[in-house]
């Protein structure tokens, strides 16, 4: 890589499959479980860290989300716009296995801004939309009995009344 | 296989803190783990809008049920909405005492009240609230002594109310954006507020009064140094009753101004009584702005305010205005006053009604303003309507923009397609004096 400053350290992050990226300490800064690991490390560290829940794919997406958000904050005022624009596209772009891929890595590396940014995403994605649409949505597997179901659709009635029909 | 329904009730609440609150409550239903999930939420959100057929009673046990099932001891509410937008008759309930509490940051009310109302008084003694937000058809009334104000962490104040007390501005020490717009009440129940004064912290400020009492003094204090964005709309039907005094904005990024005064004020012999406008004074208060945007009846005052001279725009980057009808030497004025002018936008609004189209101001100097010849990148101009003032304008700055990037020129919708194709025509022949000048048309 190309462009390193004398004061920006690159960080070493090895993935599941092996894959082996190289990062500057500034963005390494917002995966604050890679920075953690630093942190404990002495800031003596060499060799790649590695992430065993980590897939290729989903470091890609999010080291590439970090990189623009970066730079979008470093640079003039017109950015706002620009970042907009990456957001949506950069949620219309995944697949629903992706987007739950996508949340389960930033939860492992805590990487906070992000991590909302998909949850608001999910809840667009769900908005309105009927129980056996959410349950299909996240894998759930109703493990009420009919009669649990049924009393706890009595209860609180009013939360159930016109929502999208199954 | 599920995984994300694995994932800390933190991460579910907060995919949850997105949708109504009715949605969050139903996924209790969708298996034993999502079951009390709902409860740890922070951020409320009601609409009473699926409740129209089932009425106001299912509406309040909603309510009701959601504050008493939830976790509150542990999950206090941090963000607190509530639209309602059919529901009229006494409106807040006891239960929303329950929502003011320690932790609340942000509430918002869109309320369809129709008489008075009584908000608890607990609201304007929320040191934790860092935004409120109130649309309300009511005028707070509290009676003759409206209650102490402290309001410690609150930022954004957004008021559509039919009339503020001054204590409630003057309760919020590190207010920042203020969108206040008071609106005409019948007027069994109109409120007379002499003066209304804007918290000197405030570094957004949208105004909008329809207020204004007739033969009443009307002050507006604008002392605000802090300032970058101003949006301001007043209507009064006689500029001797509204007084603004206003600072000096070093920081002026953007100003709107939307001023409509009735100008024809006669004395007791029935004679025009002269005046100051007060848009000057706000113009001179604003010659920091970088972006300043004028109403037609805002630039209607310029034109037959005697002696007035256009403050230094030595900032100014975008300039839209709109005017009643087009005068070449206005024009000119205003642009030797903009000497760095990036952007003009110009629009003719002929439903504005005018006296006389005169304009009463100085001559301008007779070289090209030096904005036109160094600066200006963009020129639009909306309405065209094709008369030989505006088209000897647009031709004076191609000719004369050495800079000029685009110049757009929006033609008068009634224009048949012949007289369209020879304006186009006609302005496309005129020399550029900048080689990248690109002539767009819109119909």
């Amino acid at each position: 890589m190309s462009g390193i400053s004398d004061t920006e350290r690159m960080i070493t992050l090895k993935t599941v499959e092996g894959t082996l990226f190289d990062v500057k300490s500034s963005i390494a800064k917002d995966l604050k479980t890679v920075q953690a690991f630093i942190d404990d490390s002495d800031d003596d560290v060499t060799s790649p860290i590695p992430l065993p829940n980590v897939f290729t794919r989903e470091l890609s997406r999010i080291l590439d989300y970090l990189n623009n958000h970066h730079r979008f904050r470093s640079g003039i005022e017109k950015a706002d716009e620009e970042m907009a624009r990456y957001d949506a596209e950069f949620a219309k772009s995944m697949s629903h296995e992706e987007l739950k891929a996508l949340i389960l890595a930033a939860n492992y590396l805590n990487v906070k801004d992000l991590l909302e940014f998909l949850n608001q995403t999910v809840a667009d994605v769900i908005q309105n939309k009927s129980v056996e649409f959410v349950r299909n949505f996240f894998g759930i597997e109703n493990d009420y009995t009919p009669e649990e179901e049924e009393k706890l659709r009595n209860e609180n009635e009013w939360a159930f009344n016109g929502v999208e029909q199954d | 296989m599920d995984r994300i329904s694995y994932l800390p009730n933190t991460i579910l609440c907060d995919i949850l803190s997105y949708l109504p609150t009715k949605q969050a409550v139903s996924t209790s239903i969708l298996c034993r783990r999502w079951r009390h999930v709902w409860k740890d939420l922070q951020v409320i959100d009601i609409d009473d809008r699926p409740f129209w057929s089932s009425g106001r009673a299912s509406f309040d046990s909603f309510v009701k049920a959601i504050l008493t099932q939830r976790n509150a001891d542990s999950y206090p509410i941090e963000k607190f909405r509530l639209t309602c937008e059919k529901f009229e008759e006494d409106p807040i309930p006891t239960w929303f005492n329950a929502v003011i509490g320690p932790r609340l940051q942000e509430l918002y009310l869109s309320l369809n009240v129709m008489f008075g109302t009584n908000l608890p008084k607990a609201i304007f003694t929320c040191t934790s609230l860092k935004s409120l937000v109130l649309k309300c058809d009511i005028s707070l009334d509290y009676g003759p002594e409206f209650p102490d104000v402290y309001l410690p962490s609150l930022k954004n104040l957004e008021l559509d109310i039919a009339h503020v007390d001054n204590k409630l501005l003057s309760g919020c020490p590190v207010l920042e954006n203020l969108k206040l717009i008071l609106f005409d009440m019948t007027p069994e129940r109109y409120v007379y507020t002499p003066t209304i004064q804007m918290p000197q912290t405030l570094k957004s400020l949208t105004f909008e009064d329809y207020t204004i009492m007739w033969e009443e003094i009307n002050h507006r204090v604008i002392d605000t140094p802090s300032l970058e964005y101003l949006y301001l709309k007043i209507v009064t039907s006689g500029v001797l009753e509204l007084q603004v005094s206003a600072s000096y904005f070093p920081n002026m990024v953007e100003a709107h101004l939307d001023i409509e005064e009735e100008q024809s004020h006669l004395d007791i012999h029935g004679e025009p009584v002269e005046h100051v406008c007060l848009v000057p004074m706000l113009l001179q208060a604003l010659h920091e702005t970088k972006l300043l945007a004028l109403k037609p009846y805002t630039t209607r005052c310029l034109f037959s305010a005697p002696a007035f001279k256009f403050p230094e725009f030595h900032r100014l980057l975008n300039l839209e205005l709109d005017v009643p009808f087009f005068n070449t030497n206005f024009l000119l004025n205003f642009l030797h006053s903009c000497h760095v002018l990036e952007a003009l936008v110009i629009r003719i609004c002929k439903e504005v009604y005018v006296r006389t189209m005169d304009y009463n101001g100085p001559t301008p100097p007779t070289m090209v303003p030096s904005c036109v010849t160094s600066h200006l990148k963009s020129f639009e101009f909306r309405e065209y309507q094709d008369t030989a003032d505006e088209l000897e304008f647009i031709a004076y700055l191609l000719k004369g923009g050495l800079v000029l990037k685009t110049v757009t020129i929006h033609l008068k919708s009634d224009f048949d397609l012949m007289t369209k194709y020879n304006i186009v025509k006609g302005l496309s022949a005129i020399s550029r004096g900048s080689t990248i000048c690109q002539l767009n048309f819109v119909d």
